[in-house]
């Protein structure tokens, strides 16, 4: 659907992204992992037609979009990281405003401003001006105005920062429930847990470059893949450590009392046959572990690599 | 159907809504009260006597045209100076950018919004105009002309004060980059004028030998002299500058056709300066599309 083909982007000799390669499919969900100043937001930008990029092309469909970029952005959803306020305005005619940009008036624009104002509970402050609301609520509006013309796909810049846990939860059911319906969402946020609950594909920028790229699937076993397994046995110490050695996929032991940690670079079947093993021998086990990876993992490999 | 321009009818609201915009009315015709009624008393009622001085109501009325031509000089400019650089001050450009809204409609819909102001200024004072009408010598034609003269002025004046709002990231650069632009054109023309007739002058060359229709397109560029010659004719604009200097303007073919001509060009003049001024605000430009769509 999009194709991020080799973007580059300096600012004044300051390189803020450097040949970025990115394939996003229908109804899925990217998410974009970074420290601050790893070129997130530009990157953003770029993607959302608001910047040009030095280098490189962008593929919607197959089209790229700079041979009309006007029919691009109409199908896409941006909000920024940051919430702009107009003043004197109400919540609803904000509404309006945008719906009215995309085309969508009259009664068409006052059903549809409503039904998603009732997704995010706030028909009840329709009336109300905007630069009264909570940050929270602002972040929710400006989540709503960029679905107003139901995009084919939706780029978000840190969309759930200031909202409570109750909203951030909102927002993903919500997120989710689009992907399903064949939206897809290019999502950054410095909030590892909303990624990993809710991405399918991540790219982590570390230093204007795309470090890891690719389905949260496959990053997530290849980081589990390195972890470490946990060992916890009641009898017979020396002969399972015997027998760890003897394992081809095993590289090192580190044994604590009864726990033995192992780095194992097998497979889900050689771990089962491990295991297998161990038991036939006659090694009682309490518990056989490998930790479960997390996003978190993911980005502090990065870092420890880095 | 015809739609109104989305950014014109949200500045529209927003701008009705606030306090500044009623006391500014209020204000602007107060003033103009008070200046007119004061002209009226010193000409009509001081020295009273049985006969009307029709003369002395087309002189109340110049002096409301250059009050008003002073309002188009000072307001338009603050208004569409601010129009987009507020909209980067407030971090709203990139939400109305991302949407794929053409950069023209943008740019159309502020100017609107700048003129829609300007008119209901101009609408507002017209019963404090009318007070000429109560002594005569002025009709309704004087006020349409001048109604449309000062439209087309403020396009012209709109137009510089909206390529100073894209080029600038700061309402007060924004603004202070409008208004000297409109005082260099001012001053600029009427230096040009000057310059040619002590050239003239000091090679004691002829006029009618001379082809001086340059000189009148210069001129015509000028948003004050233009407004006053158009609206209230030569009797006005020859009181106020050197009869010599005019009379090589009015030597210059053009000038039978300088209603026409002046019109027509403020306008395309105005169209040009907000086509570069739309080039500017699109994030994606023209050249950058055809080079990479080529790709």
């Amino acid at each position: 659907m999009l194709r991020i083909d080799n973007i580059s982007k300096s600012y004044s000799g300051f390189s803020a992204l450097k040949d970025i390669n990115i394939e996003i499919e229908e109804g899925s969900i990217f998410g974009l992992m970074g420290e601050n100043g790893a070129g997130k937001t530009t990157l953003m930008k770029i993607t959302s037609g608001l910047l040009m990029p030095d280098k490189g092309n962008i593929y919607f469909y197959d089209e790229n979009i700079y041979a009309n970029i006007n029919s691009y952005q109409k199908n896409i959803g941006y909000m920024p990281d940051f919430f702009g306020v107009y003043d004197n305005i109400k919540v609803i005619e904000y509404m309006l405003f945008f719906a009215g940009i995309y085309g969508i008036y009259d009664k068409k624009a006052d059903k549809r401003c409503i039904e998603l104002l009732e997704l995010f509970g706030m028909k009840d402050i329709m009336q109300e001006y905007v630069d009264t609301l909570s940050k929270g609520m602002k972040q929710k509006l400006c989540l709503l105005r960029s679905v107003i013309h139901s995009p084919k796909l939706l780029i978000l810049d840190e969309p759930c920062s200031g909202m409570d846990t109750s909203s951030r939860i909102m927002v993903k059911q919500f997120l989710s429930e689009l992907a399903m319906d064949g939206t897809s969402v290019i999502i950054s946020s410095h909030i590892i847990t909303d990624l990993s609950d809710l991405c399918t594909s991540i790219g982590v920028l570390d230093q204007n470059q795309m470090v890891i790229n690719g389905s949260m699937d496959e990053i997530m076993k290849s980081i589990n893949e390195k972890d470490p397994i946990y060992i916890n046995i009641c009898e017979e110490k020396q002969r399972a450590i015997k027998i760890l050695k003897e394992n081809r996929f095993v590289n090192s032991i580190s044994i604590d009392d009864m726990l033995l940690m192992i780095n194992f670079n097998g497979t889900k079947n050689d771990e089962a046959d491990l295991l297998t093993s161990l038991i036939k021998s006659g090694v009682k086990i309490q518990s056989f572990d490998r930790k479960k990876g997390n996003l978190e993992k993911v980005f502090l490999h990065i870092k420890d690599n880095a | 159907m015809l739609r109104i321009n989305s950014i014109f009818l949200k500045q529209m609201r927003l701008r009705s809504r606030s306090f500044k915009f009623v006391f500014g009315i209020m204000i602007y015709n107060l003033i103009l009260l008070i200046i007119s009624m004061f002209i009226f008393e010193m000409k009509f009622n001081i020295n009273i006597n049985d006969n009307i001085d029709y003369a002395a109501s087309q002189d109340i009325y110049n002096i409301m045209i250059v009050l008003e031509t002073l309002m188009v000089l000072i307001m338009v400019p603050f208004f569409t100076a601010a129009s987009i650089a507020s909209e980067r001050e407030k971090q709203t450009l990139d939400l109305i950018l991302s949407t794929g809204i053409n950069s023209y409609t943008i740019v159309l819909g502020k100017l609107l919004e700048s003129l829609s102001l300007l008119i209901l200024y101009v609408l507002s004072s017209l019963p404090v105009i009318s007070i000429i009408f109560t002594i005569g010598g002025i009709s309704i034609l004087n006020i349409i002309q001048f109604i449309f003269e000062i439209i087309v002025s403020s396009i012209f004046i709109g137009s510089m004060g909206i390529l100073s709002s894209c080029i600038f990231k700061k309402v007060i650069s924004a603004t202070i980059c409008s208004y000297v632009t409109i005082v260099v054109v001012s001053i600029f023309t009427v230096g040009i004028v000057l310059i040619t007739y002590m050239y003239i002058r000091f090679f004691g060359l002829n006029i009618q030998d001379l082809n001086l229709n340059w000189i009148a397109f210069v001129i015509m560029l000028n948003p004050v002299i233009d407004i006053i010659h158009a609206v209230s004719g030569d009797s006005f604009f020859i009181g106020s500058l050197n009869t010599q200097i005019i009379n090589m303007i009015d030597s210059a073919d053009i000038m039978k056709y300088w209603e026409l001509i002046s019109i027509s060009m403020r306008i395309i003049i105005s169209i040009i300066i907000l086509c570069i001024s739309a080039h500017l605000l699109s994030p994606v430009k023209n050249k950058d599309r055809l080079r990479r769509s080529r790709k």
